[in-house]
C-alpha cells in the first residue's frame, strides 16, 4: 500500500515551478523597465552602490519566483492539475519571448521625443 | 608560474563562467536525452546542481569585484559597456531556468520519460539550451 503513495508524482508542485518561472521573467523585465524609466524606482532599488540598480532587481526576481512557487504550490496542492498544463506551458514560452525582447537595450531604452 | 601573477591575467569569475559553459554543454547534450534513455536524469541532475552553484558564485565575485557598470542610464563610452546591462540582464536568465529545471526533475525523477510528461521534458530541454545560448550570448557581447 505504502508503495502505491510513494510512486505518486506531485504534478503540482513541478507546475508551480514552471508558472514561478514565467512570473519571475515577468517581474524581471517590468523591475528594469521601470529602473531604466524612474529615477526613483532605481534609487529604491540599489541595496549597494557600488554594484547599482541591480543587486536589488536580482533579490526581486528571486524572491518574486519563491513566493510565486509557495503561493501556486499551497493552492495547487493534492490537486489535479492536469488541465493547467497546457496553459502554464504555453504562458512560460511567451514570458521567456518577451523577457528576450523587453530585455535588449534598444526596446526597453526606446522613447519617442 | 607564481599564482599571483596567474589570478592577474585570469579572474576568478571569468574561470567560474568557463566551467558554467563547459557543464551547461554536458548538462545541453544529456537533456537530449532524457525522453529515451532514464538512466541520464540522475546525471543532469547533479551537472544542474553544481551549474547552479557555479552560477550563483560567479555572481557573488562579480558583485563584490564589480568591474563592468550594471546600469549605465545612457551614459558608455563604448558598445561593451553600452551591452553591460543587457549582460547583467541576461544572467539572470540561467538562474530562473536552471532551478526551475532541477524542481521539475526532483519532481517526476526517471517518470520524465512517459508519455504524459511530455510537457516537463520540453521545459527542461528548453530551460537548459536557453541558459546555455544566452551563457554563449554574454560571451560574444563581452567581446565586442
Amino acid at each position: 500500500m505504502f508503495r502505491l503513495f510513494s510512486n505518486r508524482v506531485h504534478e503540482s508542485f513541478a507546475l508551480a515551478a514552471i508558472l514561478a518561472g514565467s512570473v519571475a521573467l515577468h517581474v524581471a523585465w517590468i523591475d528594469n523597465l521601470l529602473i531604466s524609466r524612474s529615477n526613483t524606482m532605481a534609487q529604491w532599488v540599489t541595496l549597494n552602490p557600488n554594484i547599482g540598480p541591480i543587486s536589488g532587481l536580482y533579490i526581486d526576481v528571486l524572491g518574486a519566483y519563491f513566493t510565486a512557487l509557495l503561493i501556486a504550490a499551497a493552492l495547487w496542492r493534492g490537486r489535479d492539475v492536469s488541465h493547467w498544463r497546457d496553459r502554464v506551458f504555453w504562458f512560460f514560452i511567451a514570458s521567456l519571448v518577451i523577457f528576450l525582447l523587453m530585455t535588449l537595450p534598444f526596446v526597453y531604452g526606446f522613447a519617442v521625443n | 608560474m607564481d599564482s599571483a601573477l596567474f589570478l592577474e591575467f585570469i579572474h576568478p569569475g571569468q574561470i567560474l563562467f568557463g566551467l558554467t559553459v563547459l557543464l551547461f554543454g554536458s548538462a545541453c547534450t544529456l537533456s537530449l536525452l532524457i525522453g529515451s534513455r532514464t538512466r541520464v536524469v540522475k546525471p543532469l541532475m547533479g551537472v544542474l546542481f553544481v551549474i547552479l552553484f557555479l552560477l550563483l558564485g560567479t555572481v557573488a565575485i562579480e558583485f563584490s569585484s564589480a568591474a563592468t557598470p550594471s546600469y549605465t542610464f545612457g551614459n558608455f563610452a563604448s558598445l561593451s559597456e553600452a551591452l553591460s546591462t543587457h549582460r547583467w540582464l541576461l544572467f539572470q536568465l540561467p538562474i530562473i531556468l536552471t532551478i526551475t529545471s532541477l524542481l521539475v526533475l526532483f519532481v517526476y525523477h526517471e517518470k520524465i520519460a512517459d508519455r504524459q510528461a511530455r510537457l516537463y521534458r520540453a521545459v527542461v530541454l528548453l530551460g537548459i539550451t536557453v541558459s546555455f545560448a544566452s551563457l554563449i550570448a554574454i560571451i560574444f557581447e563581452s567581446m565586442l
